[in-house]
């Protein structure tokens, strides 16, 4: 039985709520809600004439929902100028950081704000999640000397299908008005996120890369295509939950993770990648908005 | 210490050099061990270096033709099917010659190992595997052929993002709009034309007032003047004072001069440092030399009689046909069989676009060697039927012969195709011919051989020429002897 058949079977509120998401995944377009503080950010930086460049550079970066609309809108017809956008950098240095900027408000006027009241902090927690990933992306490229920039982005936006289905699980129930412990809603986005995630990926015309990565990243050995970039994906978000939350794990553990021989690496490159833990939490702070 | 199991013969590094030392190894019945660190077997040489670069290189030709050609034939190249069309190719071309390296050295003579190697001493090689587990194998023999990496300056912070080596180089998913690479030596020189053809504004600088410094002067205008004419820019004679990544979009970097150059992407291509690290060599008594490198005789043995070391790690000349030559002779000299004479002459061959390629002596070196008693014959490649059939008119062939004997000296040549051409000029000097050997025998017409013919022409004329006219005053010799050189 499959994660989100198992909740389809009985009129449970959860199970109506599954019955309800699995109906809105075949019928809607999906969108991902912009944070109300990142929409802050873009009017804060655009209007403000002593704004860095690098700072518009960052925040683009930093977010999944900007990041993800860049990417999108990148590769429109109205932009899109021949080569396909494949990276956060390649945009900034085609677009111009004048026409991402305009890009980031028209995203954030445009697009519906994050409204999950009772979900702020674990939406928080998963971006903070998908930022440390990104981040930890890079430094696994650096030293098997992939791209970085596209291993950042596979970081970044792996787990893209988690806060969609918060924000459709906040709207069901608001509509409904159901009430849902957050043990069932963290099943029920468990269940969900990764064929929202592939949705997405194949709706948003995301690369190929990123349409494999979302979906395979924890089935690395599976992936029909780019293999090492979806084991990079999960080493990277596995690192980054370490240094979110290093309670949970064991460091002398966590390097007898299979991935790390996948990608060849030895007990002491995987000792020099768990180092690089303090750069990933400052480039993290540096980035979160 | 528990020996795992006994070998005649253990292989580290499975490059060109590597590979052939096994193959050669088991074929004279050694039982043979090939270790490798990385998951795939041929080193860098496949992965990251000789490979990938010239499938990058036949990439961007089989473009430009195909551009150079689309009113002819009546079509257009879709602007987003170059790059995605380029790395495919790359990686399929990759993956089959993966394969076809596996096979050869998967023979049932070869052991092969995947993991780290190091000597613990003179016949013991430690095994460490992914997971960290430790063995030891015993042998009568080793190779060490484990190639080299990039060398870093300190000053600057080569990222693998903005700023990359030729290790990174072939991970970008895109085509920068431009790039600025740093050196002239062979490797900045093959990825600025390559990349410059296709599309990227690139611009190179180094100390040296040319690129490709200890190539024939008259090859490299040649080279400097398609690069150029394809977009791209040298700047010679400087070095930078900064180089930055602006936190943007741009790497920064400022010159001594008072350059400041932007671009998208920048290229690290300062030299190369020996794969030496943790191989114990030090605690054997093996002395390292500049960059890493392993010293080793005539034979390539170090200065532990059973060790061998061959390839890059060993440092001049970093050619992967002269690793794999090298790989063989180790093996004869370790079984005390005859390899064969001993291999002076060496071909260069560099894939840039276009290619250069060079044997024997260049004109400055015969002319300290043989004073004026030289004569140089050159053929342009409009003068070449083929050359004006395919399109490849600018090229150019310098013979150098000794002006008594008309033995060959040096051929050199910069046109496509310079790396198989300059094979018939090697064969000539190593069988001592002399020029007329390419006027008394039949080649093919049209052919780009046909070079060889014009440029001996050009010699036997200017030869003729200079006989006749002996008997003249002192000044005219001296003005023929100006014509003649």
């Amino acid at each position: 039985m499959s994660q989100e058949s198992q909740f389809t079977a009985s009129t449970s509120p959860k199970h109506q709520i599954a019955a309800e998401l699995e109906e809105g995944l075949n019928s809607s377009s999906l969108e991902l809600p912009v944070m109300p503080r990142v929409a802050s950010k873009v009017f804060t930086l655009t209007n403000d004439p002593n704004t860095e460049v690098s700072d518009l550079s960052k925040l683009i970066h930093s977010d999944q929902s900007i990041a993800s609309h860049v990417l999108r809108i990148a590769n429109s017809a109205v932009y899109g100028g021949g080569d396909q956008i494949v990276s956060l950098q390649q945009a900034v240095a085609r677009l111009g950081m004048n026409l991402l900027g305009e890009i980031a408000i028209a995203v954030s006027v445009q697009n519906d704000l994050f409204k999950a009241p009772g979900f702020e902090a674990q939406i928080t927690q998963l971006l903070r999640h998908a930022l440390a990933s990104a981040a930890y992306g890079k430094e696994i490229s650096r030293k098997r000397r992939r791209n970085v920039e596209g291993q950042f982005l596979c970081g970044l936006l792996h787990s893209v299908g988690k806060p969609i289905a918060v924000q459709l699980i906040a709207r069901i129930t608001k509509e409904n008005e159901i009430s849902l412990d957050k043990k069932s809603v963290a099943q029920l986005v468990g269940a969900f996120h990764r064929k929202i995630a592939k949705k997405v990926a194949a709706d948003w015309k995301l690369p190929d890369q990123l349409q494999a990565t979302t979906m395979y990243y924890k089935r690395y050995e599976s992936a029909p295509s780019f293999k090492d970039e979806s084991a990079a994906t999960y080493l990277s978000q596995l690192l980054a939950s370490w240094v979110i939350n290093p309670a949970n794990f064991k460091a002398n553990e966590l390097i007898k993770d299979p991935v790390f021989g996948f990608l060849n690496f030895y007990p002491d490159d995987a000792e020099e990648l768990l180092d690089k833990k303090d750069d990933v939490k400052a480039m993290v702070s540096a980035m979160e908005i | 210490m528990n020996i795992a199991e006994e070998f005649d013969l253990i292989v580290i590094g499975s490059g060109p050099g590597g590979q052939k030392a096994a193959i050669q190894g088991a074929n004279a019945g050694l039982k043979v061990a090939l270790v490798e660190r990385e998951r795939q077997v041929g080193g860098t040489c496949v992965h990251y270096g000789t490979i990938p670069s010239k499938t990058l290189r036949e990439i961007a030709l089989t473009i430009a033709t195909l551009r150079r050609n689309a009113d002819v034939f009546a079509f257009t190249l879709k602007d987003d099917m170059e790059v995605s069309t380029l790395m495919r190719r790359l990686d399929m071309d990759l993956n089959s010659y993966t394969d076809f390296v596996a096979e050869y050295v998967n023979s049932p003579e070869i052991s092969y190992f995947h993991g780290r190697a190091a000597l613990e001493d003179a016949h013991t090689v430690s095994l460490t595997t992914l997971k960290g587990s430790k063995s030891y194998l015993k042998t009568k023999y080793v190779v060490i052929a484990t190639g080299s990496k990039p060398r870093t300056p300190p000053d600057i912070e080569v990222d693998h993002e903005n700023i990359l080596d030729s290790d990174s180089i072939l991970s970008m998913v895109y085509l920068p709009r431009s790039l600025t690479v740093v050196g002239g030596g062979v490797i900045a020189s093959e990825y600025a034309s390559i990349f410059s053809l296709l599309g990227v504004k690139v611009t190179m600088f180094d100390r040296t007032p040319r690129p490709l410094m200890f190539m024939e002067p008259e090859c490299t205008t040649k080279f400097l003047k398609d690069f150029t004419e394809n977009g791209g820019e040298y700047i010679g004679e400087t070095q930078y004072e900064s180089i930055r990544w602006d936190s943007v979009s741009q790497v920064i970097t400022r010159l001594d001069n008072g350059t400041e150059i932007s671009s998208d992407k920048m290229l690290v291509a300062q030299g190369r440092i020996a794969n030496t690290a943790r191989l114990g060599l030090e605690d054997l008594g093996i002395k390292l030399g500049r960059n890493g490198t392993i010293p080793v005789d005539n034979n390539y043995q170090t200065s532990v009689e059973n060790i061998y070391a061959v390839g890059d790690v060993i440092g001049h000349p970093s050619l992967a046909s002269v690793s794999m030559e090298q790989g063989r002779r180790a093996i004869c000299h370790a079984l005390g069989v005859n390899p064969g004479s001993k291999f002076e002459l060496v071909p260069i061959g560099i894939y840039s676009v276009p290619e250069l390629s060079s044997v024997g002596l260049s004109e400055e070196a015969a002319r300290e060697e043989y004073g004026d008693d030289i004569i140089i014959g050159r053929a342009s490649f409009d003068e070449v039927a083929r050359g004006q059939i395919a399109g490849i008119e600018d090229g150019l062939l310098k013979m150098i012969v000794h002006s008594k004997t008309l033995k060959i000296l040096g051929v050199h040549i910069v046109a496509e195709g310079a790396t198989d051409l300059i094979h018939a000029g090697e064969m000539a000097i190593i069988n001592n011919n002399d020029v007329r050997v390419f006027l008394e025998n039949v080649m093919n017409f049209p052919n780009f051989g046909e070079a060889y013919r014009i440029a001996a022409l050009n010699i036997v004329t200017k030869r003729a020429n200079a006989l006749d006219r002996q008997p003249e005053s002192r000044v005219k010799n001296l003005i023929e002897q100006a014509e003649l050189n």
